[in-house]
């Protein structure tokens, strides 16, 4: 059987130089208008498989969110292809998108700003149903206090506003939201990042409860490195738009390979251990996304960086360990023909 | 029934209304808004004559002063103008057409500006630059200018003086609601709505639209002061509301030309209550615009 | 009281009164809907050259603290009751003119966020001098080597020519090390840090922490690192504080505090982390939500959400009480302590 999601070279950039006065500059004594060209997202592919959760971890500015939002189509990709459910979705209008939207949905991070405050909670969690259930409106309020009952809220939560409620309990009408049109895939944008400790393992349970249930499969963006070993089956690391190494989230954790995979996992505070050594330390700022280097884009911080580095953009190559790593240390140990290997 | 009762004690035990209980210049406002609104309603059940109805005038009382004064007569308590019109009855005939002329160009405006906001803000690019160059135009033509023409292609009219006031009025609601729409539209609820398959359309006006209203109660307040005086201007001018239809600033103009004559009460009463009305809705909208205002909570 | 013992390293025999004690601080916010009692009667000490955590979730009361301190509680907000006494002076009776002399120079203060806690219309030059213009009698030549050394201590290449940039000009790792360098510049005996690194990324905080705990150990300076990440706390801190709408609930040594837990508010929080070991499926949760802080249950705050609570946790409130050395709770029925 196909894979639920396949997405092949995903590129996404954005034209950042703004209008065409915000663009004119005065250099040597001629006036140009450069274009300022944000490579957010530089050709990522991945599948994801019925019933799975892939966690694509990384820190702000690799491009996690860019791509969870070019998947769920609310950038328009430029360039590679998005495939659902065997359909090829790059290209689909509004029109088109429309019954797509059923089969996939989105949780967002903001608990705050992702609920229209002047909305009752029943309207905000029967939205995506009614719209892509139209003329439907019989059972409306009984599917509206299963949904509730679902994510554990009660039918007097039904008319309130959200002002009225906790981050953990917007984040259940989020997932409510999200759940009432039944689909494949949920793509979860950092859902748990602007919530408490005591209060994210609430709303963690909750998102494998469901899944186990009703058997959908998670896109799950996080950088928050423990949250995604809990959660994902298999994991990506992202770097400045690119994927950088990609496997079963027990070989990334166990023997991770590439040399920002390892920094990452360095650097993330452990409970009751000492602090790492600074000398796992990566030095350095990510460079811009307005001008990638050339070659491996991590090779401007990378301890282990050779002369090849800078020369050759370094492709995701399958390992022995189950992992791909996108590093020209680890060419040595590719496995054969495996160069067009997806994630 | 009850659910009226029930957002009554609600309100009552709001914070808006607790701390409008506690500011005085809030109640000031309110009172002198209330007031004038009943003198507009019932006030013509009360005066002497309806000073319009040409039987009921009588020239024999023409320039009479206030009542208390020498001359004065009970029967007309701010005294007559030249064709023995009641001042007080002017007043509060005069005010009906200040006040629709206020609230009508306030509506106008707060409509047409708030629609080419939520376009400007929500598709924003050329449509965007098209709408703000135009705001920009207008802001830099003066509203007696537009008058000055209406009047001279169409002649006077009540009708001119509103599309004068509207075109120069929506340009800081467009200004506002582009703004709000330009950051909403990026809340993540947006595009929840985007991700469930709602049309822009909707979008638009379930999502944005209820979202940035509230700054606009504030401007809305102040903007019918600020159109009441405008109007005024434009009539004393004389390219404001024909002489059928007096507003309060045409009364000042009528009084003008006898002012230097010593018969100062045919255009100062107007001038007061002018000054009165603004002064109330100006006192409200200041304490509108500290409650509504987040940045100051 | 008697000073709970501290790890290795931390000598604190040599200094037998602390730097900083607060006894029965009341912070209060005096809103239309009620009164917010964000810090509602905390005490603890802190020993020259100690690192303490503050911990919790949001609404514990822990970055209330930190202003009490700094004496920056703005209406409706209000210090009810307390003393915070640091190096012996109480602060609490100190003039706005006196509070002046005292924040920046002998208290420095690190926020959350290091896009807004710098002035993007001054230089970092301007800026790290402003300080010891205002808290030391240097003359200009000797304050601009200091903040060329400052710069360079904090991990900035080049601080000759960074000092006449502009805080746009800077990361945001950078920035909050800038950030850093002015709370340290004039010397101050304790530095509070308000979420320091929550803004940033993990490699980036890994960095700071590192640096935050070496100019602490090189000034023999204190630290309270205010957080809600108890994983960076076990990593930095001597002694952690927990607290809970407003009280503190348990503290004590961090190592054993971690290890064994005696409140169940603290092993739920630490439960709650994502473990390593993936054969434990669910997480553990602490059923419920924070309770509205305007209406506190009467006895413990944690009992409606408490495993073990029993009906006497919901008439009385729990006293902190010592029962391992070092180590207090606010609980009728504590954990096991395992030390």
């Amino acid at each position: 059987m196909a894979p639920l999601l396949q997405v092949s070279d995903l590129e996404q950039r954005f034209d950042a130089s703004g209008g065409f006065f915000d663009r004119l500059r005065l250099r040597n004594g001629r006036i140009t208008a450069p274009r300022r060209i944000v490579h957010a997202v530089n050709g990522v592919s991945l599948t994801i498989e019925r019933g799975e959760v892939l966690g694509i971890v990384g820190e702000s500015g690799c491009g996690k969110s860019t791509l969870a939002k070019t998947v769920i189509k609310l950038h328009e990709p430029t360039a590679g292809a998005i495939v659902l459910d065997g359909e090829d979705i790059t290209r689909h209008d509004f029109t088109r998108m429309r019954p797509i939207r059923s089969k996939m949905q989105m949780i967002f991070q903001d608990p705050y700003a992702s609920l229209n405050p002047r909305q009752r909670v029943a309207d905000i969690v029967m939205e995506p149903y009614l719209e892509n259930a139209p003329g439907r409106t019989r059972d409306v309020r009984e599917r509206a206090l299963a949904l509730l009952a679902k994510v554990g809220l009660g039918p007097e939560h039904a008319d309130r506003y959200p002002h009225q409620f906790s981050g953990g309990q917007r984040q259940r009408i989020g997932i409510a939201r999200a759940l009432s049109v039944e689909p494949q895939l949920i793509i979860a944008d950092e859902p748990v990042s602007a919530l408490d400790v005591s209060i994210q393992a609430q709303i963690l349970n909750l998102m494998m409860d469901l899944k186990d249930e009703m058997g959908f499969s998670y896109l799950f963006i996080t950088h928050d490195l423990s949250v995604v070993r809990h959660i994902s089956d298999r994991i990506g690391v992202m770097y400045l738009g690119f994927m950088v190494e990609t496997g079963p989230t027990e070989a990334i954790f166990e023997n991770p390979k590439h040399p920002y995979t390892r920094a990452l996992l360095a650097a993330a505070p452990v409970l009751g251990e000492p602090l790492a050594a600074a000398a796992e330390e990566i030095k350095g700022e990510v460079p811009s996304a307005l001008n990638l280097p050339t070659g491996c884009c991590f090779r401007t911080r990378c301890p282990l960086a050779f002369d090849r580095c800078a020369l050759e953009r370094p492709i995701l190559r399958s390992q022995v360990g189950g992992q791909s790593v996108a590093c020209h240390l680890h060419d040595a140990t590719a496995l054969a023909a495996s160069t067009d290997t997806h994630p | 029934m009850n659910a009226v009762s029930s957002s009554v004690s609600r309100f009552a035990a709001s914070e808006f209304f607790h701390n409008f209980r506690r500011n005085s210049s809030a109640i000031l406002g309110s009172v002198i808004v209330a007031m004038f609104m009943a003198m507009i309603t019932i006030g013509p059940w009360l005066v002497a004559q309806d000073p319009y109805d040409v039987a009921q005038l009588e020239l024999m009382d023409s320039f009479k002063p206030p009542a208390w004064l020498d001359g004065g007569s009970s029967q007309y308590v701010l005294g007559t103008d030249g064709q023995g019109r009641d001042v007080l009855a002017s007043i509060v005939y005069g005010s009906r057409i200040s006040l629709f002329i206020g609230l009508a160009a306030m509506l106008g405006s707060c409509l047409l500006g708030t629609t080419l906001g939520l376009l400007a803000g929500f598709y924003g690019g050329r449509l965007d630059s098209l709408i703000m160059r135009i705001a920009d135009i207008q802001l830099s033509f003066p509203s007696v200018l537009t008058a000055l023409f209406l009047m001279s292609a169409f002649g006077t009219g009540v009708d001119k003086v509103l599309i004068a006031l509207i075109s120069v009025g929506w340009v800081v609601y467009a200004r506002i609601v582009r703004g709000s729409t330009l950051r909403e539209a990026q809340k993540e609820y947006v595009q929840a709505a985007r991700v469930s398959g709602l049309p822009n359309r909707k979008i638009i006006l379930r999502h944005v639209l209820p979202n940035v209203l509230t700054p606009l109660i504030v401007v809305a307040t102040i903007q019918v002061g600020t159109f009441i005086l405008i109007e005024a201007s434009l009539s004393f001018l004389g390219v404001g509301v024909p002489i059928t239809e007096p507003s309060l600033g045409l009364l000042i103009k009528n009084g003008f030309d006898v002012l230097f004559s010593g018969l100062w009460w045919i255009s100062v009463f107007p001038g007061l209550f002018i000054m009165l009305i603004v002064f109330g809705i100006n006192l409200l909208g200041d304490f509108l615009r500290d409650e509504l205002n987040p940045r100051l909570k | 009281m008697t000073l709970p013992p501290s790890r290795p390293g931390t000598a604190r025999t040599d200094a037998p009164s602390p730097l900083l004690s607060v006894r029965g601080l009341k912070t209060h916010f005096h809103t239309f809907g009620g009164v917010v009692k964000a810090v509602d009667g905390v005490d603890f000490d802190l020993a020259p050259g100690e690192i303490l955590g503050l911990v919790g979730e949001s609404g514990g009361g822990k970055s209330m603290i930190g202003f009490s301190i700094m004496g920056l509680i703005d209406a409706p907000g209000r210090i009810e009751a307390g003393e915070i006494r640091f190096e012996g002076q109480d602060l609490l009776t100190l003039d706005e003119a006196g509070m002046r002399k005292v924040r920046g120079k002998r208290i420095g203060m690190i926020f959350q966020d290091p896009m807004t806690a710098l002035n993007p219309l001054y230089t970092i030059g301007n800026q790290l001098e402003e300080m010891l213009r205002l808290h030391t009698g240097l003359p200009a030549a000797a304050r601009r080597a200091r903040c060329i050394e400052m710069l360079r201590d904090v991990g900035i290449s080049q601080p000759e020519e960074r000092l006449g940039n502009y805080p746009h000009q800077f990361s945001g790792g950078m920035r909050q090390r800038v950030v850093i360098a002015i709370a340290m510049i004039a010397g101050p005996r304790l530095l509070i840090a308000d979420e320091p690194t929550t803004a940033l990324d993990v490699t980036i905080q890994a960095q700071l922490l590192r640096l935050m705990k070496r100019q602490v150990e090189q000034t023999r300076a204190s630290l309270i690192l205010i957080t809600h990440d108890l994983a960076a706390v076990s990593q930095m801190a001597d002694r952690v504080v927990v607290l809970y709408c407003g009280r503190i609930v348990e503290r004590g040594p961090t190592s054993q505090l971690i290890r064994g837990p005696a409140h169940h508010y603290t092993r739920g929080l630490l439960d709650s982390i994502p473990h390593e070991d993936r054969s434990q499926r669910r997480l553990h949760q602490i059923p419920g939500s924070v309770p509205n802080i305007r209406k506190l249950p009467p006895g413990c705050a944690f009992a409606p959400r408490c495993r073990a609570a029993q009906p006497l946790c919901r008439e009385v409130e729990p006293v902190l009480t010592e029962f391992a050395p070092g180590q207090a709770a606010a609980c009728h029925f504590p954990l096991e302590a395992k030390l």
